[in-house]
C-alpha cells in the first residue's frame, strides 16, 4: 500500500491532489513539520527522508521524496494513457513547466505567503514580501502567455504538468493573491483547484 | 541537428557537458546574458524561450528550456546508457534533481554572484555567507547517500550524478571548503574530471 507522508497543510497536499487525479488507494500519515519535536526531525523520519521534509512516500518498499520527483513517479506508473506524457517531446515539456515553476516561481511565492500571511504579524517583512512579488511576475507573465497559446500548460489537455504546476500554484489562491494581471493564469488556476480530486485534497486542510 | 543556446559561462554548460558525454553532434550559439544588450532579452530569443533565460535547446523545430527538462529530455530521446533502467531509478534521479532546484540553486547563485560575478563595488559577502550556511544540511545528506552508494544512480555514474554535480561544480569554482563532506568531495572532483565536462568547459 503506497504510504503519503506529510500533512495536507504542507507541501504534501501536492502529491495528495496527484495521487487523488490518479484514483490510487493510500495511507496517508500526516508527519507535521515546524513546530516543536516536529516528526519530521524524529530519526525514524529521517530514516525515509535525511532532508527531514515533506512529502515523502513509501510505495511498497520505494522511497521517494522532492513533491514534484513524487508527482512525476506516481505519475509514470499509474497514468499512462491519462496523466503522462504522450512522446517524449511532450515529456520534455512538461519537465520544462515542472522545474520552471519549481525555480522561478516557488521560491518567491513562499517568501509572498510568509510575510503576507503565514508569519505571526510581528514577523513579516513587507519589503521582502514586496520584493518577491516583484520578481514573480514575469514567470507569472510566461504562464499566462502560454496558457494564451494553449487552453492548457503543456496542450490541449489538462495533464501532469497543469498537475504538477497548479498545486504548486494553489498557494497563490489559498492566499487570495490579486492575479487580474493574469486573466488566463487565474482561470486556469480556478479550474484546476475545482477539479474533483483538489476538491478531496483540499478538504483535508482548509 | 541540436542547437544548444547560451555561453558557456552559464547554466548551458549543463547541457554542453551532457552532449559530449553522449556524444551527440549540436550546433553551439552562444547566446549572451550579460552587458547593456543581452542576447537572451531579445525578440529573436524570446521567440524561443519566453523566459528570456539560457539554456534552450532547438531539435529538429522541437524547441525546450530549462536546463534539467532539457538534460533529461536528451538522455531519454537518445537511449543514454545514463538514463535510469528502472521506474525506481528514474523517480530517485528526479528526487536528486527537484532536490537541486529546491535546495542547491538559490544559495549557490548567491555565492557565486556575491563573490565571483557581480563587479566588486556590487557583492555583498553576508549573502554568500548565509547560501553557504543553507547549503550545510542539504550538503550532508549528500555525503551520507554517497556513503551508503559509489554513485547517486547506484554503482555506476549516471543522470542523477550529471544533475548533482552540474549545480554543485560551481563550489568547484568557488573554492568551497568541502573537508566536512570528504565522500561528497572526491565525487565531485571525481565527475567535474570526466572528459565530457572538461571538453565542455572549453567550448
Amino acid at each position: 500500500m503506497l504510504k503519503i507522508y506529510g500533512q495536507a497543510r504542507s507541501r504534501a497536499f501536492r502529491v495528495l491532489w496527484t495521487a487523488n487525479e490518479l484514483g490510487l488507494q493510500y495511507e496517508h500519515i500526516p508527519v507535521t513539520i515546524n513546530v516543536e519535536g516536529a516528526q519530521a526531525k524524529e530519526p525514524w523520519f529521517a530514516a525515509i527522508n535525511p532532508n527531514a521534509r515533506v512529502p515523502a512516500i513509501d510505495d511498497d518498499g520505494t522511497i521517494v521524496w522532492e513533491s514534484a520527483a513524487i508527482n512525476l513517479y506516481l505519475a509514470r506508473k499509474h497514468g499512462q494513457g491519462t496523466l503522462w506524457p504522450a512522446t517524449i517531446a511532450e515529456e520534455g515539456n512538461m519537465l520544462q513547466w515542472a522545474f520552471f515553476v519549481t525555480n522561478d516561481v516557488e521560491p518567491n511565492m513562499i517568501l509572498v505567503m510568509q510575510h503576507r500571511v503565514a508569519f505571526p504579524p510581528e514577523k513579516r517583512n513587507p519589503t521582502v514580501a514586496d520584493e518577491a512579488e516583484k520578481k514573480m511576475l514575469p514567470a507569472l507573465k510566461v504562464i499566462d502567455a502560454q496558457l494564451g497559446r494553449t487552453p492548457c500548460l503543456a496542450g490541449s489537455q489538462w495533464g501532469l504538468a497543469d498537475c504538477v504546476a497548479a498545486s504548486i500554484l494553489y498557494t497563490l489562491f489559498a492566499i487570495k493573491h490579486d492575479l487580474s494581471a493574469y486573466p488566463r493564469l487565474a482561470a486556469w488556476l480556478q479550474a484546476s483547484v475545482h477539479r474533483p480530486a483538489a476538491l478531496a485534497a483540499r478538504k483535508l486542510r482548509e | 541537428m541540436l542547437k544548444i543556446y547560451g555561453v558557456t559561462q552559464s547554466r548551458t554548460y549543463r547541457i554542453l557537458w551532457l552532449a559530449h558525454e553522449m556524444g551527440i553532434a549540436h550546433e553551439h550559439i552562444p547566446v549572451t546574458t550579460r552587458g547593456d544588450a543581452p542576447e537572451c532579452k531579445a525578440d529573436w530569443f524570446r521567440a524561443i524561450n519566453p523566459n528570456a533565460r539560457v539554456p534552450a535547446i532547438d531539435h529538429d523545430g522541437f524547441r525546450l528550456w530549462e536546463s534539467f527538462a532539457i538534460a533529461i529530455y536528451l538522455a531519454k530521446k537518445f537511449g543514454s546508457d545514463l538514463y535510469p533502467r528502472t521506474v525506481e531509478g528514474e523517480a530517485r534521479m528526479l528526487q536528486w534533481a527537484f532536490f537541486m532546484a529546491n535546495d542547491f540553486e538559490m544559495p549557490v547563485a548567491d555565492m557565486l554572484r556575491n563573490r565571483l560575478l557581480l563587479p566588486e563595488a556590487d557583492r555583498d559577502e553576508a549573502l554568500a555567507v548565509e547560501g553557504w550556511r543553507r547549503l550545510q544540511g542539504p550538503l550532508a545528506v549528500l555525503e551520507a547517500e554517497l556513503g551508503r552508494q559509489p554513485f547517486l544512480a547506484g554503482a555506476t555514474w549516471g543522470l542523477a550524478d550529471f544533475a548533482v554535480a552540474s549545480v554543485c561544480m560551481s563550489l568547484l569554482l568557488l573554492k568551497a571548503d568541502l573537508a566536512a563532506f570528504p565522500k561528497f568531495a572526491a565525487w565531485l572532483k571525481a565527475s567535474a574530471a570526466r572528459p565530457a565536462a572538461r571538453a565542455a568547459a572549453r567550448a
